[in-house]
Order: structure tokens, then sequence, then C-alpha cells
């Protein structure tokens, strides 16, 4: 009983110098990082190097069909191997932003106009996008390369049916 | 190739081929370069000028082939590599 406070004092000395060495050459480097002052309590203190760093990442996901989705939880499953990784997660240091998928769910509303059969032309393009119309081409209904340009140019939805 | 762009438009039967090619060098300053008949009524016409004047000329034929018969597809390849033209006939006659 009489050795564990000098034990106690070896410990938090050897830990001392270990996180001394561990915070020298950013405390060269930066001239005030977080982790440059010895913690008191020696025996945390080698949790207290790694854990001070609160730069918070955020990753752009591009989630816009199934696959994607695969592939994000997968990748979300391998930051998880690593322990700092998921420390941040759980943390909310490391976020994620949803990147350009917000079209895909926007519902389409407007009133659809059907086409049976016969040329779709630059003219009927036009006459759709003055009435907020959408346009749906049956099986044997052909778009003209000029009514394509002009439904892209006037954002006019075509779906076309097989 | 001395043309930059190339039109096709295909219809079922003669008719509305012939309607649509009319049309085709009546709308704009395209020349017809080649006329396949595939079988089953199936005919083919290709037209070669420039993009801009190939793409009014098959708008006006598509419609005009619509209304006077079925107009089976239309495509516009506005610059041909030369290496189709090596295997499809498509030089001005």
């Amino acid at each position: 009983m009489t050795s564990s406070p000098d034990l106690r004092a070896l410990i938090a000395d050897v830990v001392r110098e270990v996180v001394a060495d561990l915070a020298g050459p950013s405390a060269a480097a930066a001239p005030a990082p977080p982790a440059a002052p010895v913690p008191p309590a020696g025996v945390a203190g080698a949790e207290h190097v790694t854990a001070p760093r609160p730069r918070e990442r955020v990753e752009a996901v591009r989630i816009g069909d199934d696959a994607d989705l695969d592939g994000f939880a997968r990748h979300l499953l391998a930051l998880f191997e690593n322990p700092k990784n998921r420390q941040d997660l759980r943390a909310g240091r490391l976020r994620f932003r949803l990147e350009g998928g917000a079209t895909s769910a926007v519902p389409e509303t407007r009133p659809a106009q059907r086409i049976d059969s016969g040329a779709v032309t630059e003219r009927q393009v036009k006459a759709a996008a003055e009435a907020g119309r959408r346009l749906i081409l049956g099986p044997r209904a052909v778009l003209t390369p000029l009514a394509r340009e002009k439904a892209r140019a006037l954002g006019v939805p075509i779906e076309k049916e097989r | 190739m001395s043309s930059t762009a190339i039109g096709m438009i295909e219809t079922k039967g003669f008719v509305a081929a012939l309607a649509a090619a009319d049309a085709m060098v009546k709308a704009a300053n395209v020349t017809i370069t080649d006329r396949q008949e595939v079988g089953d009524g199936l005919v083919a016409v290709v037209i070669s000028g420039e993009v801009g004047a190939v793409k009014a000329a098959t708008e006006a034929g598509a419609e005009t082939a619509s209304q006077v018969g079925e107009l089976v597809s239309v495509h516009v390849i506005p610059r041909p590599h030369a290496e189709i033209g090596t295997h499809f006939d498509l030089s001005a006659k």
C-alpha cells in the first residue's frame, strides 16, 4: 500500500514524458495546439492526446439510386472499422451532406398530355410548355431531334412508354 | 463527305416516304442522298446538308410523313464519322 502513491507518481511522470514527446513536434510547428498543456491526471493522459481535435468533417454523399445507397452503407461500415472515425461519427464531428439528390425527389405535378402515334414536333413541345404540361409518348410516337432539343431547353418532361 | 450532317426518315409505305422527301427538300437547303427499301413496306430516305438545315428538314419531313402515312423513326447525325461512308452509301450522287 505504501508503494501505491509512488507507483502513481511514476506512471504520471512516464505519461507526462510520453505526452510531451508526442506533443513536441506539433508544438514546435503550431504555436498553440490544444494538446500542449500536460494533463493533470496521469492515467487519462494517453487519451487526451488523440481526443482534442474538434475539427468537423463533412462528406458529400450522392444518392440517386439503390446502388448508391448500398455503396454508402458499405462506406459507413468501412468507416466504423476505424475507432477514431467511429468516435467522430458518434460525436457528430463527421457528418454527411446530400449532394445533388434533391432533383429526383421532387414529385411531378404537371398534367400529362399523351401522344400515341405520329411525329412529335417542336411546335407541339412548345405548346405543351406554354400550357405547363408534360408529354407522355406512346410506343409509336416519334420525337424529332428539334423537338427533343426544344424540350430540353424549355424544361418539358418527356416520358417514353415502351 | 462534303456535308456536315445527315438526316434519316423511315416510314412504313412508299407514299409517306415520298411525301417526306418532298417536304424535306422544300423546307431547307438539303439534298437527298439515298433511299433504302428494306422490305415489309419500310422505306428510309437519307438527306445531307448543314446541321441546322438537316434538323429543320427532318422536322418538316416527319410532320408530313405522319400526316400522309406512318412515321417509323427520325434521326439526325450532326457530324458523321468518315468511317461510315465506307460501308454506307451516303455520298451525294
